[in-house]
């Protein structure tokens, strides 16, 4: 009997594990403590004084991620100030790919005056916990008394090659429906990104 | 003798054109390339000149196609690249890595096709479509060798 239940719990526990991929709204965000590209370290928690979060998983080599570089920097230009600053994170495994080395996002960073923390998620840890599949991926955290609540998941808005294209900023609309104090009208979205890449 | 030369150059210009573009579409257009009512195994595979293992598998893509495009047989590679990339790296790409079966580009609201595709799919490329008839699946992932010649057989 008890090794039936060891066996019943083991199933139940794989099967939420395929179920829920990842975050979804609602859910309580991970905390985390990585390296920026400036050596620091930064943690979640030590955005405990902010509203929220904007979590963007990004990286060096995927035209899709360069495409939103300077679109991040405006989204942190203006939210950061409003309580919803942006930090990224690159989740790939750079022996897989050079161009996502810690020594090139240090590069990158400067090249494009990133205004965010840039952080290395080593050892791949922390992107399962999100769930995040691809790069770009967001997800928008509410913050209440230091527990980060996600609050919407996905693209940051509808063009990803360009710019003048944009017909819909799903990030911006959310983060601005939470400083008005309403409902979130499109909460999960979805967009073409670069697998992240693990060692098999 | 001059309208021939320009009826021939103008020949040549068409043929010209027809194997230096590949055609833009939208998902609806995509969809209205494979039919539920016929014995074809369409094989529709989502890939970018910038995604690794897309490029990785490609090989494979286009051996299958080699071997099987006599038959009720259709493959279609999807690019995802930028429309502006085209020329400049798209058709490049092409004649470089000796891509047989069909390209095309499709541009439309990620947001949209991406969920008529799969809704268990997040957009992280490679996917491949096998549908046949009533029968309809999505790998989402690489491919290897093996697993793309296991897939197949299944379905025949």
């Amino acid at each position: 009997m008890k090794a039936y239940s060891i066996l019943l719990i083991a199933l139940l526990s794989i099967s939420t594990q395929v179920i829920g991929q990842g975050l979804s709204v609602g859910d309580t965000a991970p905390g985390f403590t990585l390296t920026n590209v400036d050596d620091s370290q930064v943690s979640l928690s030590d955005y405990a004084d902010q509203k929220g979060a904007v979590i963007v998983f990004t990286c060096n080599h995927c035209p899709y991620s360069v495409a939103y570089e300077d679109r991040l920097n405006d989204l942190d230009a203006k939210y950061k100030a409003l309580g919803y600053p942006v930090i990224s994170i690159n989740p790939n495994d750079p022996e897989l790919y050079e161009d996502d080395s810690f020594a090139a996002m240090k590069v990158r960073a400067e090249e494009k005056g990133f205004t965010f923390p840039y952080l290395m998620d080593e050892g791949q840890k922390i992107y399962p916990q999100y769930g995040a599949t691809k790069t770009p991926h967001i997800y928008l955290l509410s913050n209440s008394g230091g527990t980060f609540t996600v609050e919407y998941v996905g693209a940051i808005d509808d063009s990803a090659r360009d710019a003048e294209g944009v017909t819909e900023t799903y990030l911006a609309d959310a983060i601005d429906a939470l400083l008005a104090g309403k409902e979130i009208a499109v909460t999960e979205t979805k967009a073409i990104g670069c697998s992240i890449k693990v060692k098999k | 003798m001059k309208a021939i030369y320009t009826l021939i150059l103008g020949l040549l210009l068409i043929g010209k054109c027809d194997s230096q573009s590949i055609e833009t579409v939208t998902y609806d257009q995509l969809e209205e390339r494979w039919s539920s009512k016929s014995d074809t195994l369409y094989v529709i595979n989502y890939w970018a000149t910038w995604c690794g293992p897309c490029v990785e598998e490609l090989p494979d893509f286009i051996a299958l196609n080699d071997e099987l495009k006599d038959g009720p047989f259709k493959m279609l590679l999807v690019s995802l690249d930028f429309p502006k990339m085209i020329e400049k790296r798209v058709l490049p790409f092409i004649e470089k890595k000796k891509i047989t079966p069909e390209v095309v580009l499709l541009d439309d609201n990620p947001n949209v096709w991406i969920n008529r595709v799969s809704k268990q799919w997040d957009g992280d490329i490679p996917v491949t479509q096998f549908i046949k008839g009533d029968y309809y699946d999505l790998h989402i992932g690489q491919l290897s060798h093996q697993e793309l010649k296991d897939k197949i057989n299944s379905i025949k």
